[in-house]
């Protein structure tokens, strides 16, 4: 059908000028600048604690174009690279989804790292021991499940602390992170440590998880399993709900704000104990991937951190699904290629934890506040 | 048990100060561990306690102040850009070990930088005394006239009453002609004050030695104790005790043959079971 073109009254003004006119107005609808001004500030964090990192690099006598340069080739320049790449995000991908789902329900659940403990130790000793009363389709989705559980169940701790008695999930959860990461490695460094393993006494470390139980290779080479496509699915899935579902609209009012979701309706308490307990299930999945997907049984200290890079992932991404996917992706390069950088400047690669860091300093700057209960405490304007 | 107390109690009454004026400060544990870092490795590359001490303040509060920037200023989340500067820290720590230093893992100065330690004649003659309070170095006791001194400035003088002002009613204090904006600062400077000798008194305290994500935790554990008692300095003084009287006992039970990582585990449950008691809503 022919369309005649859309006429604007211009007033006398210049096509140009009347398209910038339409494109201010645009620019000034709600739903447009919102996520635009907030993605912009996600944008400046990064540049600014890129450039940091520079400054740091030149301090040092590193040139930093050499060096960054040497990060996006080592991250996405060749096809091993982008695996290896893909095989760092894995991890994060999951907790950062684990992040989303507590944080957006208002919940600063901080409990990653302990629920990725447990899902790990919970799925590989699952493996190694349980999986083989199963049928052999269904070993590894058995133990991958055990995980998962195992990680809902200690966020269950917290969760029923901060529902109940008003216990602030913050400092308990970050308290329970140590506990965790002790508790797991004495529990198998005291009975299901392996016995062949004579190299470091101090490594807790079990019997390698049998392979009908583990998560099939897309690359062994790289370490690459399907855990990354389980995540991308996961992803999609939060979608749905945050979009589509009800138990969606509910999380996103009760963090919008809690005593408006309790008088229309929500159950307040429930949601607290459900939305932290998802979020350690996320995360205890994401420890069962590591466990019986890439190492193939429970290595101690296997995380470097990977809940609170989870924290960065997710607030880059705004608390988005998707977002916190794409916060995981460039987590992921960032790490892969801090390894190329290692090699090619000779600078050592926690710069890029320094980086992360500054992010995550800078991320929240501003808009957050929309987002968090936190911002509906009066701030005085100066 | 002194000497293990003096890091934890300069820290919490650091987050107590900044807990006074509303300020949900758990970057405390990236500041304790720069201050570590910075402390052991100023003066050994100085050659001077004083001078590597005096940067090391200098520096700490700097960062102090970042933080303060990022979330006062440009009104950033507190917890989120605190965990942002713990991670900051932790990066900034390890890589300079790494690459400036060239000792990944840790860094030792040597002996003759160790800090003084004080004998009070008076107790020589006292035999428990004398145990517990004599060869403390000298941060463990200017913890306690800091802690007194904290007291006063908080609770008892003008500006204790205007610090707390800000962190109880931001608007009200600004219609009496109060800013919480520059209180909120002033918090922070004295919070990078104590965290920067809290740090010190680790690395340099017993030991003259930095090692890789020394604090474990410790930064936490204090903000907890500070917590618990709303930022009221008496009771972050007690408690932060408390806290390390269990750290103390635990070091005894090593010894006693029970695993060296549910050992480990003690402080932390202890500051949990204490955080179960106290069922103070801390945030809003």
């Amino acid at each position: 059908m022919d369309k005649s073109p859309i006429s604007y009254p211009t007033g006398g003004l210049s096509r140009t000028k009347s398209f910038l006119l339409v494109l201010r107005e645009f620019l000034r609808r709600p739903s447009v600048r919102g996520p635009l001004l907030s993605n912009l500030q996600t944008l400046a964090a990064i540049l600014i604690a890129v450039l940091a990192g520079g400054l740091l690099l030149m301090l040092v006598g590193a040139d930093p174009f050499t060096a960054y340069g040497a990060l996006v080739k080592g991250a996405f320049g060749t096809w091993p690279a982008f695996a290896r790449t893909l095989r760092t995000t894995s991890p994060v991908l999951f907790t950062g989804l684990a992040v989303v789902v507590a944080f957006r329900a208002g919940y600063i659940y901080l409990g990653m790292e302990g629920s990725l403990y447990w899902g790990a130790l919970a799925s590989a000793l699952f493996g190694i021991y349980l999986s083989n009363y199963f049928p052999i389709f269904l070993q590894m989705p058995v133990s991958v499940l055990a995980g998962c559980l195992a990680g809902g169940l200690w966020a269950l701790f917290p969760a029923i602390l901060r529902a109940r008695w008003k216990v602030d999930e913050v400092v308990s959860t970050l308290m329970l992170n140590y506990v965790a990461i002790l508790l797991v490695d004495h529990l198998v460094y005291t009975y299901f440590q392996d016995p062949r393993d004579g190299s470091s006494a101090e490594r807790a470390l079990t019997l390698p998880v049998p392979t009908t139980a583990r998560l099939p290779f897309l690359s062994e080479r790289y370490g690459l399993t399907i855990a990354i496509m389980l995540g991308v699915l996961l992803a999609l899935l939060l979608v749905w709900v945050y979009a589509r579902s009800v138990w969606g609209f509910e999380a996103d009012m009760t963090g919008f704000n809690r005593k408006f979701a309790h008088y229309g309706g929500v159950n307040t308490v429930r949601m607290a104990i459900m939305s932290m307990v998802l979020s350690g299930m996320i995360a205890g999945l994401g420890g069962a991937t590591e466990s019986i997907g890439s190492y193939g049984r429970y290595i101690g200290g296997f995380s470097s951190d990977f809940g609170f890079s989870g924290v960065t992932v997710a607030l880059m991404g705004r608390l988005s699904p998707i977002g916190a996917l794409l916060g995981a992706l460039f987590f992921g390069a960032l790490t892969n290629g801090g390894a190329s950088m290692e090699l090619a400047v000779s600078v050592p690669r926690d710069i890029v934890v320094v980086i992360q860091g500054l992010i995550l300093l800078l991320v929240t700057a501003q808009s957050l506040f929309a987002l968090l209960r936190l911002g509906t405490k009066a701030r005085p304007e100066e | 048990m002194l000497r293990v107390a003096t890091p934890i109690l300069l820290v919490a009454i650091g987050a107590a100060i900044t807990l006074k004026a509303g300020i949900f400060n758990v970057a405390t544990e990236g500041l304790m561990l720069v201050a570590a870092f910075l402390s052991v490795v100023l003066s050994t590359l100085t050659g001077s306690l004083l001078v590597g001490l005096l940067l090391t303040i200098g520096l700490t509060i700097l960062l102090a102040l970042v933080y303060g920037m990022v979330t006062v200023t440009l009104r950033a989340d507190p917890i989120i850009a605190g965990l942002g500067i713990n991670m900051f820290a932790a990066g900034i720590t390890s890589w300079l070990l790494q690459s400036v230093l060239n000792s990944p893992g840790g860094f030792s100065s040597p002996e003759t930088l160790i800090l003084p330690g004080l004998d009070v004649a008076a107790f020589n003659n006292l035999p428990v005394l004398a145990a517990i309070f004599n060869s403390q170095n000298a941060i463990t006791y200017s913890s306690w006239i800091l802690a007194l001194l904290a007291y006063l400035f908080v609770h008892r003088s003008k500006y204790g009453l205007q610090l707390r002002a800000t962190g109880e009613h931001p608007v009200a204090a600004t219609t009496v002609g109060i800013s919480p904006v520059r209180w909120q600062y002033i918090s922070l400077i004295l919070c990078g004050f104590f965290c920067a000798l809290g740090g010190m008194a680790l690395s340099m305290g017993s030991i003259h030695l930095f090692t890789k994500g020394m604090t474990a935790g410790r930064g936490f554990i204090s903000f907890a104790a500070a917590s618990f008692a709303v930022g009221d300095i008496p009771g972050t003084v007690f408690i932060s005790f408390l806290f390390s009287l269990f750290s103390s006992l635990t070091i005894r039970l090593v010894g006693l043959g029970i695993p060296t990582r549910i050992v480990q585990m003690i402080p932390y449950l202890v500051t949990l079971v204490a955080l179960i008691f106290a069922r103070r809503r801390i945030r809003l």
